[in-house]
This record gives structure tokens, C-alpha cells and sequence, in this order.
């Protein structure tokens, strides 16, 4: 018998030797709560530990069971100390296992039927679970679409990603995600949720791309023509006269692209920015702008009162 | 290698199929369908939600949990386990 066979379902339950029925019932539904497989989705550790945790309680929640499993377990003890010499004691009849599995098997699949896992359901080829996955993309993959290797429970599989995921994009791949765990064909699928690192310059607003671009104070003021970068290349973007600091301009069809390569707009949220430090000649022509302004933007603010 | 992307139409299961493959009362899968705790399709029901529907039945027979708590319980470990994902995905970039 091999010395490490042995299955401590006190230990597996961390309750003592003597532990009441009840002590027992209380750690199984804590250890449960904790390790069911239903709340730890894709967790084979988890499943594994429910499955013990499941065995544990079959056995020593029944009594006779536990008398059985108890003297199996001094059993095993002294033919442990004393491999070899076919020791079988005052304890009638356990020689013949040659495992602790036989025993437990033999124990469970006589005075009841032996946890198949989560089991108890048959007759239709139930689906396994969903497993969620992140998959982190570059800008460009996501926007011209890629393929991904990815290892998938020890399998390596290829995974098309069609050009225009955006983040939160969840892009399922049938039949990738857990075997059914009640021996059925058909395995859950895999939801790829789509994840982008943020970027500098662009961000998404709902379909719409949104970038910011800092303009000068006599832009704002007379109009111009700039070159704004687009996911496809720069493009000319005409500022009209007369613009405001956070004015969004709209570039329809330069932003972002679905899957059949419609685009949808870019807004361009203007940003006047000072220049931090001027020549003679242009802080002569600020103080002379100064000296002719006819306009006060703050005149609106004199019937100010709360 | 098999790969298939989005969506794939999928084969419905008929409620008379769901209620006796897993051994689960008729008016209850009709209470639970009018709770919000599962959806159906026109056609029947997917194997999505009858997934669902034996997660729910495990976690109240295991658990003790009552349907509500049960559907609540399955929406957060989803929640849970895309956020796990999520961070994975974060560590190794």
C-alpha cells in the first residue's frame, strides 16, 4: 500500500477526529460556499478542492461510513508501519485493498452512489462553462484586426480578431471553454473581452474617436488649415475663425472602423494654448492687440450676483 | 484547427427537454423565467442560459442558496472572473 495514498478527509474539512455531525455540516457549507466550482469559473484548483471537499462529506456525514472510514484509517496506519507482513489486526477483511481508492471506492459505491464531481444530471449532452478572457491588443491590431495564438486549457488555438474591436468588444469562440462536467461532448465557450492600453493621443467616445489638439491664440482667432493625425494617416482639418478652447470639431468618417470598414467620425476637441514665452516682436504685437481691443469677454459677468 | 468567431446560431433546447433532462418542475422554470432569472428564447431555450439554469439548481442544492441569491451569485463570479482577466491582462503587459 503506498504510504502517501491516504486521504485525510478530517484534515480536507479542518475539522478534529471527533468533530460532531454538526461541526462537520458547518465546515462542508463554508468550504462549499468558498470552492464551489459554479462560483469559481475556469478555477481547476477550485473544482478539484470541491470535488475533495464533496468526498470528504459523503463520508463522514454518514456514520457508518465514518465507523468504516476511521478504522480503514488505523488500519492503514499499522500496515504502514509494518508494510509487507499482510498485518490485518482486529481490523476484519481490509487486507484486501490494495489502495486507499479500492477502499473508498468499494465504501462509496456500496452504501451510496460515488460524487461524480457536481453529477446527478444525465440523458442530455449538457454544455460545459463559459470562460472569460482578457486579450490585450495594440491600437493598430485592433483597428486592421489580427490573429492570436493563444493556449487555451493545453491547447494552442488561433483566434481571428476582426479589425475594429474596440475595448469591450467580447468576441466568443465556441466550443474553447470548459469540457462538460458531466462527461457530455459539447465544451462552454471562450468570451475574449477586448482590452486596449490607453493611448496618447486618441480615446474612444462610445463609437466616436475623440483626440485633442492645441492651437495658438491668433489660430483660434483668425481660422487655419492643421494636419491632425487620423488611425489612417494625417489629414487637413480647417479651423473657421472665431473658436473657442474645448470647441469640438466633427471629422465624419475619420474615426473609428466596424468590421466592414465603415468609419465613424473624429472629434477634434480644440485647445488654445499660450505661448510660454515671446519674442520682442510678438509681445509688441500682444500689448498693440491689447491697446485696440474693443471686445470684453467678461462683460456678461458685471450682473453677477448670487 | 477549428476556430469560429462571434455569433453561430445555436441550437434551443425545448422547455419540455430542459424540465425533464434536469429534473426540475415545470411551473418552477416558468417562475424563474418570469423573475428575470432566465431568459428564453422564442424558439426555447439556449444552452447559455440552460447552463445558467444548472449552475442556479447546483448552487441551491450544494449552497442552499434561494434562486435569487443563486442568479445574483452567477452574475458576480462572471463579473469577477472577466475582472481577474482583465487584470491578468494588465500584470503582463
Amino acid at each position: 500500500m503506498a504510504a502517501n495514498d491516504f486521504k485525510d478527509y478530517y484534515q480536507i474539512l479542518g475539522v478534529s477526529k471527533d468533530a460532531s455531525p454538526e461541526e462537520i455540516k458547518r465546515a462542508y457549507r463554508r468550504l462549499a460556499r468558498k470552492y464551489h466550482p459554479d462560483v469559481n469559473p475556469g478555477d481547476h484548483e477550485a473544482e478539484d478542492r470541491f470535488k475533495a471537499i464533496n468526498e470528504a462529506h459523503e463520508v463522514l456525514s454518514d456514520p457508518e461510513k465514518r465507523r468504516r472510514y476511521d478504522q480503514f484509517g488505523q488500519y492503514w496506519q499499522q500496515a504502514g508501519a509494518r508494510a509487507g507482513t499482510g498485518y490485518e489486526g482486529v481490523y476484519e477483511g481490509f487486507g484486501r485493498y490494495s489502495s486507499f481508492d479500492d477502499f473508498i471506492n468499494e465504501l462509496l459505491g456500496q452504501m451510496g452512489s460515488r460524487p461524480t464531481g457536481f453529477g446527478g444530471f444525465r440523458s442530455v449532452d449538457f454544455p460545459g462553462q463559459d470562460v472569460e478572457a482578457s486579450l490585450l491588443l495594440t491600437w493598430a491590431e485592433a483597428f486592421e484586426g489580427c490573429q492570436r495564438r493563444l493556449n487555451v486549457n493545453g491547447e494552442t488555438i488561433t483566434i481571428r480578431i476582426p479589425p475594429g474591436a474596440k475595448p469591450g468588444s467580447r468576441i466568443r469562440v465556441k466550443g474553447k471553454g470548459q469540457p462538460s462536467p458531466f462527461g457530455g461532448q459539447q465544451r462552454g465557450d471562450l468570451y475574449l473581452n477586448i482590452e486596449l492600453p490607453p493611448h496618447p493621443f486618441f480615446q474612444f467616445e462610445g463609437e466616436d474617436l475623440l483626440c485633442e489638439i492645441p492651437i495658438t491664440p491668433d489660430e483660434a482667432a483668425l481660422g487655419a488649415t492643421v494636419e491632425i493625425p487620423t488611425p489612417t494617416g494625417k489629414v487637413q482639418l480647417k479651423i473657421p475663425a472665431g473658436v473657442d478652447s474645448g470647441q469640438i470639431l466633427r471629422l465624419r468618417g475619420q474615426g473609428w472602423r466596424d468590421p466592414k470598414g465603415e468609419r465613424s467620425n473624429l472629434r477634434v476637441r480644440l485647445k488654445v494654448t499660450a505661448p510660454k514665452s515671446l519674442t520682442p516682436q510678438e509681445r509688441e504685437l500682444y500689448e498693440k492687440l491689447r491697446q485696440q481691443r474693443q471686445w470684453d469677454p467678461r462683460r456678461s459677468l458685471q450682473e453677477v450676483r448670487l | 484547427m477549428s476556430l469560429a468567431i462571434v455569433r453561430v446560431e445555436e441550437q434551443l433546447y425545448t422547455l419540455e427537454q430542459v424540465t425533464e433532462a434536469i429534473q426540475l418542475p415545470p411551473h418552477l422554470l416558468e417562475w424563474l423565467v418570469a423573475q428575470g432569472f432566465i431568459e428564453l428564447e422564442s424558439q426555447g431555450i439556449a444552452p447559455q442560459q440552460l447552463r445558467r439554469l444548472m449552475q442556479m439548481q447546483r448552487l441551491h442544492r450544494d449552497l442552499g442558496l434561494n434562486w435569487a441569491g443563486a442568479a445574483m451569485v452567477l452574475d458576480m463570479a462572471q463579473e469577477i472572473a472577466r475582472l481577474k482577466a482583465q487584470l491578468r491582462a494588465y500584470r503582463g503587459f
